[in-house]
């Protein structure tokens, strides 16, 4: 078992929290600062709780995620990780030159001494609006990417790349990592293709915000996609992230949803000119631009995947590992509604009780 | 993205000719004007490709047919060594003082040993999956129909493949064993480390046959090549990504070693 936790590197005030949140108000005295201060600190915290690894993201033009660069996030974060690995999930790829990206894991793994998850991922409908990127293209261009990168960190001697997306034509990463030191990937695995690329690569599949049965489903098709290129994942080659709230008790949780909306993924991310975030999401789909959106539309967790208390939590996380075979999970337990005192309260209790009785658990189980 | 015409062979516009070179009769396709490039074909003969066509449009593509891929037998060449001297004889009948030249799979050794012997007279070589260096694995002959085609083909819905003669094949294929000589041949590498001629190799990133290993092993020995990697493509990389192919090889040899300097202009309005 694994257990890490994401920071979205929030900030903490009353600006608007559309997207895109207007620049003028990251201009704000402090706010920034604030922000990333906390972000530290709570990195070093969960270090310190037990935590396996601090995980960070990207995401751009947001004050409820203020890391539009991972590896730079990361960079910020790695100082105080003494034990813990840091996570980078993820990458945007389709949004980046992936020689760039390889040169910028190359640097963080060295700082790490290869205790770091790159994870690759295409990008959230809002994402793909940052630098213009055509969503119909997002899935050619981040398969490419990836090949691009594991060929920057395979081939032995300078290389030019004629791709379909990219054409590069010196290309000889530095740094580079032996086979000590060598990070460990993972991609995106939210749909039966993107399953496909983890499968191939033999990376971590990453699975994120499934209900638990449909969580059980991907790891399920992740196995036998796997067979299929001729390996078995473990536990540990799978990872599940979604939002937690830990509280002392059951209804002292329940009373901190009600007050703050934590955990309701509906309003995280609520784009101004939410037409063209649908058109994005459907050309990640493969869905024509002129097309009716299928009945329904996107469905995302209105309240944190696991949550309670201590036990309760421990007992869902439990089940969950049991039920879907799936060794890495990761939860974010912050973000900007949640007033940070919470938050540390939520990670301390995480660290401190749910980890040791998760892990008593499965335990148990496994005898 | 073009519209590809799988209905009939690539190379309708490339004309049949021969010509006599010295003791051979050497029968050759070409198309296309401005500066000469002489192609040596894979162990499967002489097939024009997509890649090959668009080639023809910007410089005058010149396929020869090394002898023995015909209707007749050829005991009398010995290796790659020879080859090359046929290669020469034939440009040579030609009036070729200089050219380019271009060797794919088979035909990367018998290119890659002209080059050796005679690298003054060649502008540029363009090496496509060569058959030099070449790591352990199953040879062609030992796949299945199924991994031949996915080895040779990332893409062939964009050509039009024609299934082979077994008895040309089986006539040819010691000849083709000597052209391409053992898996590692020595000489050959003392000779690519000495190399000056402008050399650019490609291979695809699909390759089923021998990856990307010949390119890699031939930037070791000569740190001037260039080595790309044409990302999915599979063996056949002119028919697999033929426009990727020819605008790449075609800038290569307008350009040579600065080819690597970017001039596309990223202008997007004035």
């Amino acid at each position: 078992m694994q257990f890490s936790v994401f920071h979205p590197f929030p900030t903490y005030n009353d600006v608007p929290d559309y997207w895109p949140t207007p620049a003028k108000f990251a201009r704000t005295h402090g706010l920034v600062t604030d922000g990333l201060d906390k972000a530290v600190e709570f990195a070093r915290l969960a270090d310190q709780l037990g935590f396996d690894a601090v995980s960070v993201a990207e995401h751009h033009y947001s004050k409820m995620q203020l890391s539009p660069n991972p590896l730079l996030a990361g960079a910020i974060v790695a100082p105080v990780l003494e034990r813990a690995d840091l996570n980078l999930l993820g990458l945007t790829l389709p949004l980046l030159n992936p020689i760039r990206a390889a040169e910028e894991i190359g640097m963080i793994n060295a700082l790490m001494h290869g205790r770091l998850l790159v994870g690759f991922f295409r990008g959230t409908p809002n994402e793909l609006l940052t630098y213009g990127t055509n969503p119909y293209e997002t899935r050619e261009v981040f398969e490419e990417a990836v090949d691009l990168i594991m060929a920057a960190f395979s081939e032995p001697e300078p290389f030019a790349w004629l791709g379909r997306h990219f054409d590069y034509r010196t290309v000889s990463v530095w740094p580079q990592f032996d086979e000590a030191t060598r990070p460990k990937f993972l991609a995106a695995a939210n749909s039966p293709k993107s399953l496909e690329v983890a499968a191939r690569h033999r990376f971590i599949a990453g699975f994120s915000f499934a209900p638990q049965p449909v969580a059980a489903k991907f790891a399920e098709s992740f196995r036998q996609t796997a067979a299929a290129y001729g390996w078995q994942p473990t536990p540990d080659d799978m990872l599940y992230r979604c939002i937690a709230l830990v509280a002392e008790s059951d209804e002292r949780a329940e009373e901190i949803y009600q007050r703050t909306g934590y955990g309701d993924m509906n309003t995280l991310f609520k784009p101004v000119n939410f037409e063209a975030a649908f058109t994005v999401a459907k050309g990640m789909a493969g869905i024509p631009a002129n097309a009716e959106m299928p009945p329904g539309g996107p469905s995302m967790p209105a309240r944190p995947m696991f949550f309670g208390g201590p036990e309760t939590v421990a007992a869902q996380i439990a089940d969950f590992v049991r039920e879907t075979g799936i060794g890495r999970i990761e939860v974010t337990l912050n973000d900007a509604k949640l007033p940070y005192a919470d938050a540390v309260n939520s990670l301390t209790l995480f660290g401190r009780e749910v980890i040791p009785a998760v892990r008593e658990q499965v335990a148990a189980v496994a005898a | 993205m073009s519209e590809y015409d799988t209905s009939k062979p690539a190379g309708q516009g490339f004309a049949d000719r021969v010509v006599q070179a010295g003791e051979w009769s050497i029968r050759y396709r070409e198309s296309g004007t401005g500066s000469p490039l002489v192609w040596v074909h894979g162990a499967g003969g002489p097939e024009i490709t997509r890649g090959a066509e668009l080639l023809a449009e910007r410089h005058r593509v010149i396929a020869v047919e090394l002898p023995g891929f015909g209707d007749e037998v050829n005991d009398r060449t010995q290796g790659g060594v020879d080859a090359a001297q046929i290669v020469l004889a034939f440009a040579d009948a030609l009036g070729l003082d200089r050219f380019a030249l271009w060797g794919t799979s088979m035909g990367g050794v018998v290119a890659l040993w002209t080059a050796i012997a005679a690298g003054d007279r060649l502008d540029r070589l363009i090496l496509d999956a060569p058959a030099i260096f070449r790591p352990d694995g199953p040879s062609p002959a030992e796949l299945s129909p199924e991994e031949q085609l996915a080895a040779f083909h990332a893409h062939p819905e964009r050509k039009h493949l024609s299934p082979p003669d077994p008895e040309r094949m089986a006539r040819s294929w010691p000849l083709v064993e000597r052209l391409v000589g053992p898996a590692y041949d020595e000489q050959l590498a003392a000779g690519a480390a000495s190399l000056e001629t402008p050399t650019l190799v490609l291979c695809g990133s699909r390759d089923g046959l021998f990856g990307v290993a010949p390119g890699r092993e031939l930037k070791r020995l000569q740190p001037r090549a260039q080595f790309t990697i044409v990302y999915d493509a599979a063996h056949d990389i002119s028919g697999d990504r033929p426009e990727a192919f020819a605008a790449y090889v075609s800038d290569f040899i307008e350009r040579g070693r600065t080819f690597v300097v970017q001039d596309r202009s990223t202008l997007i309005y004035a």
